[in-house]
């Protein structure tokens, strides 16, 4: 079956060759089923994470030893989701086996024109907090000021569950303010910020204030990438550190 | 006068307006375009004893090793990407006219920093001034840890340890041409305007080719535009060959899509 996307944008007319698959009530519970999944697969992640498996009890249940993950993943049901979903996914081709010979696109632009035109799908996406009418790789752009480690550590644990997350930088300020940029162009696998330098004093600046430390979000580990190492070679003046898991790593 | 130097003035104003459009890489991150000799000792019989390879860093010389083909393509993901680099390169066959293509995979970008490191350690030269206190034992040790490393530098030796096996299919003329076409195309064309941000993780995209006696390089973090769009084209054409799904045709309606 055909990957599926959430939140997938189009600036054009809902226009369908045939309207019955879009405003179908079996696409609409394969959107809610599989979004669910997602949803969830991405809390897993995150939850597994946190796990220090050697921590874990274990206990032994007919003869065999068992460990039990955290109650936080347990009540994930992801094996309920994976089944809910599967069914739903073959009630739809059974109505509509034409699906099955749509290419990726096609039937991206099916799941778009339903969720447009669907309040059940658009209340449930609502529900998990995610805005569909947002853009993909935009997902709150701006600049968020805080006053301390501790405001923007709470952001950022928030950030790295959203839906919506994208790599962000962290600058902290020689002041001691803080302040995260999430540019339009960030993805969940890079981020950019534009940095200006005062050639006189070799320190450097954000909005006109002075730099003291700057960081940026990673999901998957605390240690530099190559291009990381290479930006610190490139701003040698300031403190680098990666923001991972509920901490800052400097490297 | 005052008519000719308002009009002048909207030319050059609108002429530079018009000339950044034209530019395929703007406020991006940073580049290298690299054109130099292809040989640099002349072979016995014919081609060449040895190539250049001063444009090629580590991870590319343990993917192709000592020769520069007509058309390479590397991709190199951050740990916080797909963690994967990628290498496509075609290889012509011209005493049969055809064309072999070459994909190759490696995983786990802090494992092949590691192989990098290792690499560089022994193929990097040590320099210290001389008015620098060394005792003569360790300057023995760092004259003959040069000479090593020049010798090791570009000896296949070294990388050949860490190469994965490529899949090698056969392709036609008509696609190997055409990739060669475009990949020639983008580095030829290629201009930058702006100054690069400050970016972090993301991936480099690679391209080289062979021009007559010349091998061209371009080598981009985050591609734009048409750079990105080739470099698409060639991840899923290694994907493809990975998996045993080379499809020439969608591959050529794609290369003539890139404009």
């Amino acid at each position: 079956m055909v990957l599926f996307f959430v939140g997938c944008q189009s600036e054009r007319e809902i226009f369908d060759d045939d309207p019955a698959i879009v405003t179908s009530t079996e696409l609409e519970d394969y959107i809610i089923a599989a979004t669910d999944l997602q949803q969830s697969l991405k809390t897993f992640r995150n939850e597994l994470d946190k796990i220090n498996f050697a921590n874990l009890e274990t206990v032994i249940e007919n003869g065999r030893k068992v460990i039990y993950l955290p109650a936080s993943i347990r009540s994930l049901k992801l094996e309920e989701k994976i089944l809910s979903m599967n069914q739903k996914k073959i009630l739809l081709l059974n109505k509509y086996p034409e699906i099955a010979s749509l290419g990726l696109e096609n039937f991206s632009e099916k799941i778009d024109d339903c969720i447009k035109q669907s309040m059940r799908v658009n209340d449930f996406l609502l529900e998990k907090n995610i805005n569909f009418h947002q853009p993909l790789t935009r997902a709150v752009v701006g600049e968020y000021s805080f006053d301390s480690i501790n405001a923007v550590a709470g952001y950022l644990y928030n950030w790295v569950l959203s839906s919506d997350y994208v790599e962000v930088y962290v600058v902290c300020f020689t002041d001691g303010t803080y302040m995260a940029v999430l540019d339009d162009q960030n993805t969940t696998n890079w981020c950019t910020i534009t940095v200006d330098v005062n050639q006189t004093t070799g320190d450097y600046y954000y909005q006109n204030k002075q730099i003291e430390r700057l960081a940026h979000t990673h999901l998957y580990s605390y240690k530099p990438g190559k291009v990381d190492n290479n930006t610190k070679q490139q701003l040698p003046n300031i403190e680098h550190s990666i923001y991972y898991n509920g901490a800052f790593y400097p490297y | 006068m005052k008519k000719f130097i308002f009009t002048a003035c909207i030319f050059i104003f609108g002429a530079s307006h018009i000339v950044s459009q034209n530019a395929e890489h703007i406020d991006g991150g940073h580049f290298l375009k690299r054109i130099e000799y292809n040989g640099i000792i002349r072979g016995m019989n014919t081609g060449f004893a040895q190539y250049n390879l001063e444009s090629k860093s580590v991870l590319e010389k343990i993917f192709f090793g000592e020769t520069n083909s007509p058309v390479e393509y590397v991709f190199r993901d951050s740990p916080e990407g797909s963690n994967e680099a990628l290498a496509l390169r075609i290889i012509g066959n011209p005493e049969n006219d055809s064309c072999r293509l070459e994909v190759m995979k490696l995983e786990d970008m802090h494992t092949i920093y590691k192989w990098e490191r290792n690499i560089s350690a022994q193929t990097n030269e040590i320099v210290i001034p001389h008015d620098l206190n060394i005792l003569w034992p360790d300057r023995e040790l760092i004259q003959k840890h040069n000479k090593d490393a020049f010798l090791l530098r570009n000896n296949d030796s070294l990388y050949q340890q860490y190469r994965p096996a490529p899949k090698k299919i056969m392709v036609s003329v008509a696609f190997a041409g055409k990739l060669y076409s475009q990949v020639k195309t983008l580095i030829d064309g290629f201009k930058a305007e702006g100054i690069p941000p400050t970016i972090a993780d993301g991936y480099e995209a690679t391209f080289r080719c062979v021009v007559e006696n010349e091998v061209w390089t371009l080598t981009i973090h985050i591609p734009q535009r048409k750079a990105l769009e080739l470099s698409n084209l060639c991840r899923q054409i290694i994907a493809d060959g990975l998996n045993n799904e080379i499809d020439e045709s969608k591959y050529l309606k794609l290369l003539n899509e890139i404009n």
